[in-house]
């Protein structure tokens, strides 16, 4: 039976753009000199990979047709991204109370950047991974 | 059928996502929660612990009574206090007879300068201002003053100054934009900030208002208000550097004037000479700046220096102009005519190690190879030399041009101010008593004018310089203030006799050679000599011992002393005994030779030294290259932990709680080991790990939490209603209504620190403690960072206005006294920050390096007195490097210092430092450091994952580590049950955590997303079993 895209590959797609650049700023900020100190969390990181992995596959399943484990992994994708970005800012909450107060410098502020927009493309991630769990990748061609 | 079926999969699927999610979200949000639940309960107002008191009498548990029986009564305690502290604080600069203004003047007033509509209260960051509307006590700024007052201003130019607003909004950099001020702002903590003039200029006046210059002619009293601001985490860079280069303002020091502020005054003299008025400059700055250009400017008739008045500080600078109040301020730094060229700003900034790694917080150093020689020990004492024709004191070294001369040098002197009388003090006698380590000096102060008012009596002494000193290394001052004292208001004609018993230990100086009685080398020492006391400012008293030795201005003085106004004691030997023991009987030895950079890098550093001014005056030292060795220790992992077993008792059930030991003031009572026993290892481990922003509660042994609050213009972190008691019916004398009136109050509102060393007053300043320990009561607030005795070594330091001034004795009694007024009401008043943490420049991570004698003379006297005489139960550490040691992790400053020789026995919070390496958590523990100022869980996993070496079983075998871990709690604890926190505790008094409201929102989210979870999955697996039908 010959399935035709549906929405729902784009918006996955954009949910795995987005946790992959939120994985990618999360890596570079930890190589920052302000944060490096504080190392890489491995339940942030475990999460985020898992969910970009499930957004993937969801993806890839998703185009042979619809199946019980294709519906399970926008499910887990998109947990995983939620525990993940909620993680990530309990991580870096302190450290931006830090920044934009006693430590503001612009070394420090640019440092910040990478991790304002790891969150922040997690959470972007997050949002439309549970928008795209609505819908199918593909759709069988009328 | 099939697409309907598949539509619904769809949806049940993006149901059972969307609810699993949110139960996700609320599962992880609840340890954020717990992580910062005391900064949510803030926010929020909310309470997560509830404390249950049984079968106890109120009467008795309350140790601690309020002055007052409301808050209306407390909030005008502290804004009378708080006026006062303007009306003794501010300084009289010069005054040809202009001030006081008469009735007919003050309504004739025009205000000139945006700062005078927009001035600096308080820091910009830092003891800023809190303002307060709609409480009993509301704060004003200098424009409500005057109108409060009665004065009346010239409206044409507020309207034109309110027309330029847009051009004097100063902005602030932060992430993704700028935070803007209509109040002028410091710089940014950057290298390769600077200072932009915001003042508008002559044409933009011109352009604002035609006739502005011609308004003046009715309001002929021009006041130009020129401001600098104080902020944490910002800085001045000395010279042309730290100056806008967009700007042509012929402006040479951030702290200089600029043209625009000059055309200014100029335009005002120039009014003048049509409208026949007067012109009062008005300095509203906390780091000294460059004024000899007005102090010469004949045309300004009366300049005063207000600091950062605070919120009702304006009161008393009113109070001043009108005459209602007579000036009695004394000036607490030296203004330079160049900052630039003092000795101490040759090693300020950003001075970079070659081998930097940011990376690992080494980025710069600071070598203070000025040594003792900072603010008037440096400008008095070779001032004096230059008379005396000692050490190539002339020479043009450091000088504004030709050879060093102190007229070409200060503006105005440490200790100066005018006052509207003439007061005339003697000097009429000193007893020294070695034995008592006191010198009793007894000063005649007549009011010789037509005007009463209050007279500073500063009371110095000159000390002698031998050839012992030169050959061991031994800097002295040419004078140094040994104590100090402000007289009652005294009536023209009328005299006071003013006694003041001066502790000897800060005439003492360090001799890194000498022996002492713990066998080693490093001791306090009184020279073989003559003792010079006098009194003045300092350089008045100075001029008077070189006029007893036989010097006149035939040999350069600035003007002849009086010799009869010196005492003199004489010392046949050396003594090194004296004070070889502090006052807790600990035997002084060195303890900071690695803070001299020649201890690790031999030849290194040469220190300034009065023999040769010429050939020791500092040298830059920058791209300097740390040794291997050095950076091993800038690593930050110098204890390794053992693992040889521990017989520390943790978790005996002992049935005592901490409210049982309440204030049981001696710390070796058997009772205090039996309670701490009850603490548990995973309690001392997260405590000390997680100290911040509240100290939590301990439940083995009933600790309360207890809330922390900034800084050194009040308690201002919390308004008054955030944690006080609302039951009225508990029994709580400080018990407040809901609908308090000052409910919203917010107690940063004092003027700047340097306003109250300014009135070298300490009862003021121990008035000042005292208030804020009635707020304390009424506002629950226990633990105030409010004391800040870091000192002015150069007046670059943005965070000037938190610290007193550029000298450890008015410092130290200025800060003591403010303890000592807090306390007695069970406040825990901090000193902050031990140690040496007098610059924001790279702050975490400078290596900060100096001789022992700078370190013992200098910032540790300053705080040495909070300690040792105030007793204070709390301090904050620093951000700085000690050497090359974290402060925290220092082996022997917090220790064998603070711990040891003054026998602080009180909780010790390091700064706010997040990063867990830079924290040194197991060092600083070690040194006594009772808590970090990170939050996260109260778990012990939580901890261990910020600090990865911080787990039990790292722990609990390293036996010094687990006895210092229960250590620091007894010390905290010590501290907690002699405060006011413990007030309304009585020894069956239980600390329970109760659900807030968030709490039960969280858990409800939790269940009802779980179930709708489940609930969706079910119908989705529902929707492919009809499709599988």
């Amino acid at each position: 039976m010959k399935r035709k895209i549906s929405a729902g590959l784009f918006i996955t797609c954009l949910a795995a753009i987005a946790a992959v650049v939120g994985v990618a700023a999360y890596l570079v900020n930890t190589g920052t000199n302000y944060y490096a100190k504080m190392g890489v969390d491995v339940s942030v990181m475990v999460l985020l990979c898992v969910g970009v992995v499930a957004e993937l596959l969801t993806i890839i399943l998703g185009i042979k047709g619809t199946s019980i484990v294709g519906d399970i992994l926008p499910v887990v994708g998109a947990v995983a991204l939620t525990a993940g970005a909620v993680m990530l800012l309990n991580a870096r909450v302190a450290n931006l109370a830090a920044v934009f107060t006693f430590e503001n410098s612009a070394a420090n502020m640019a440092d910040t950047t990478s991790c304002i927009v790891a969150i922040a493309a997690c959470v972007v991630a997050m949002l439309i991974s549970i928008i795209a769990s609505f819908f199918d990748i593909t759709k069988e061609a009328a | 059928m099939k697409g309907n079926n598949r539509a619904s999969q769809r949806i049940w699927r993006g149901l059972t996502t969307l609810c699993a999610c949110v139960t996700a979200f609320a599962l992880v949000g609840t340890n954020i929660v717990n992580g910062f639940r005391t900064d949510i309960d803030k926010f929020l107002g909310t309470s997560s612990t509830k404390v249950i008191t049984e079968d106890a009498d109120p009467s008795e548990i309350y140790t601690y009574a309020s002055d007052y029986t409301s808050t209306t009564d407390l909030v005008h305690a502290i804004a009378d206090v708080a006026e006062r502290m303007s009306e003794e604080g501010t300084v009289l600069l010069k005054n040809n007879g202009a001030l006081p203004l008469s009735a007919d003047e003050k309504g004739k007033i025009s205000l000139l300068g945006f700062s005078s509509y927009h001035p600096v209260m308080g820091g910009i960051m830092g003891s800023s201002l809190t303002p307060n509307s709609g409480t009993d006590a509301d704060t004003v700024d200098f424009v409500g003053a005057l109108k409060a007052r009665g004065f009346s201003y010239n409206s044409t130019l507020e309207s034109m100054y309110a027309s330029l607003e847009s051009s004097y909004v100063t902005e602030v950099a932060s992430w993704g934009g700028t935070i803007t001020y209509n109040t002028i702002t410091a710089p940014a903590n950057s290298d390769g900030s600077f200072f932009t003039s915001k003042e508008p200029s002559q044409s933009a006046l011109d352009g604002a208002s035609a006739g502005w210059k011609d308004s003046m002619n009715d309001y002929n009293v021009m006041i130009v208000t020129i401001a600098r601001a104080g902020s944490e985490n910002a800085n001045y860079t000395p010279g042309t550097a730290g100056v806008d280069p967009a700007q042509n303002l012929n402006q040479t020091d951030p702290l200089g004037l600029s043209d625009d502020e000059r055309d200014l005054i100029q335009a005002a003299i120039d009014a003048k000479a049509s409208n026949g008025g007067k012109v009062i400059v008005l300095l509203n700055n906390a780091s000294a700046m460059e004024i000899q250009e007005l102090a010469d400017n004949d045309g300004i008739d009366a300049m005063l220096q207000i600091g950062l008045p605070g919120g009702y500080g304006f009161y008393g600078v009113c109070d001043i102009l009108d005459g209602t109040v007579n000036p009695s301020g004394r000036l607490s730094d030296t203004y330079a005519v160049d900052n630039e060229l003092s000795p101490a700003a040759q090693n300020y900034g950003f001075l970079m190690w070659a081998n930097a790694q940011p990376e690992l917080n080494i980025n710069s150093a600071i070598v203070e190879a000025e040594g003792i020689y900072t603010g008037y020990k440096y400008y008095e004492t070779r001032y004096a030399d230059t008379v005396m024709g000692q050490g190539n004191a002339n020479s043009a070294t450091g000088s504004t041009g030709g050879a060093w001369a102190y007229a070409n040098e200060v503006t105005y002197p440490f200790g100066y101010g005018l006052s509207y009388t003439t007061f005339e003090q003697t000097l009429d006698s000193v007893t020294v008593d070695l034995a008592a380590k006191t010198a009793t000096a007894k000063v005649t102060v007549k009011n010789t004018g037509s005007v009463a008012g209050k007279d500073a009596v500063q009371l110095y002494v000159s000390v002698p310089y031998t050839d012992y000193d030169k050959q061991h290394g031994v800097e002295k001052a040419g004078i140094q203030l040994l104590d100090y004292a402000k007289t009652g208001e005294i009536a023209p004609g009328a005299s006071e006799t003013v006694e003041i018993t001066a502790d000897l230990t800060y005439m003492a100086s360090w001799d890194s050679t000498a022996s002492n009685a713990a066998g080693t080398t490093g001791n306090y020492i009184l020279d073989a000599g003559t003792y010079y006391f006098s009194v003045g400012n300092s350089h008045e008293a100075l001029n008077n011992v070189l006029a007893a030795q036989g010097y006149t201005t035939a040999n350069g003085m600035t003007a002849d002393g009086s010799a009869a106004n010196v005492q003199t004691w004489e010392l046949a030997d050396l003594d090194s005994s004296t004070f070889a023991a502090t006052k807790n009987g600990t035997n002084v030895e060195n303890q900071l030779a690695d803070m001299d950079l020649n201890h690790w890098m031999p030849g290194t550093v040469t220190y300034l030294s009065r023999a040769d001014w010429e050939g020791t005056f500092p040298k830059t030292y920058s791209n300097l290259t740390a040794t291997d060795e050095m950076v091993t220790v800038m690593k930050n992992d110098n204890y390794q932990m053992q693992s040889t077993g521990s017989d520390v008792t943790f978790g005996a059930e002992n049935d005592l709680t901490l409210a049982s030991l309440k204030g049981i003031s001696d710390l070796s009572d058997p009772a205090w080991d039996l309670l701490m026993d009850q603490i548990t290892l995973e309690e001392c481990m997260i405590r000390t790990g997680f100290g911040g922003t509240s100290t939590k509660a301990i439940p083995s042994i009933m600790s309360p939490e207890t809330i922390q609050n900034d800084g050194p213009n009040g308690i201002y972190s919390y308004p008054l209603s955030q944690y006080a008691n609302t039951d009225k019916s508990s029994g709580d004398p400080c018990a407040i209504d809901s609908n308090d009136p000052n409910a919203g109050y917010m107690a940063g509102v004092m003027g700047n620190e340097t306003i109250v060393a300014q009135t070298f007053n300490k009862g003021l300043a121990e008035e000042y403690g005292k208030v804020m320990g009635n707020y304390s009561l009424w506002s629950n607030l226990t633990i105030w960072w409010g004391i800040g005795v870091n000192l002015h070594r150069v007046p670059y330091n943005a965070r000037n206005h938190e610290y007193y001034s550029e000298d450890a004795v008015l410092s130290a009694f200025q800060g003591a006294a403010t303890i000592k007024g807090a306390q007695a009401y069970g406040v825990i008043a901090a000193p902050k920050h031990i140690a040496f943490n007098d610059s924001e420049v790279n702050r975490t991570g400078v290596a900060t390096f100096m001789t022992e004698q700078k370190a013992r003379e200098g910032e540790l006297r300053a705080m040495q007195a909070s300690i040792e005489d105030a007793k204070a139960l709390g301090a904050m550490t620093a951000y700085n490097r000690v050497g090359v040691y974290t402060d925290n992790a220092h082996p022997t400053l917090l220790k064998n210092i603070v711990r040891g020789e003054w026998g602080f026995q009180g909780l010790m919070s390091e700064d706010f430092i997040m990063d867990p390496s830079y924290v040194t958590l197991k060092e600083a523990v070690l040194n006594g450091v009772t808590m970090s100022c990170n939050t996260g869980d109260n778990s012990i996993d939580a901890v261990s994952g910020y600090y990865s070496y911080w787990t039990v079983a790292n722990v609990q075998d390293d036996p010094e580590l687990t006895a210092a871990l229960k250590q620091a709690m007894k010390w905290q604890a010590y501290a907690l049950a002699n405060s006011n926190a413990m007030d309304g505790y009585s020894s069956n008094t239980r600390v329970e955590s109760v659900r807030t409201w968030y709490d039960n929102a969280l858990t409800a989210v939790e269940v009802v997303f779980a179930v709708l979870t489940v609930l969706s999955a079910v119908m989705y697996f529902r929707s492919r079993s009809k499709k599988s039908a």
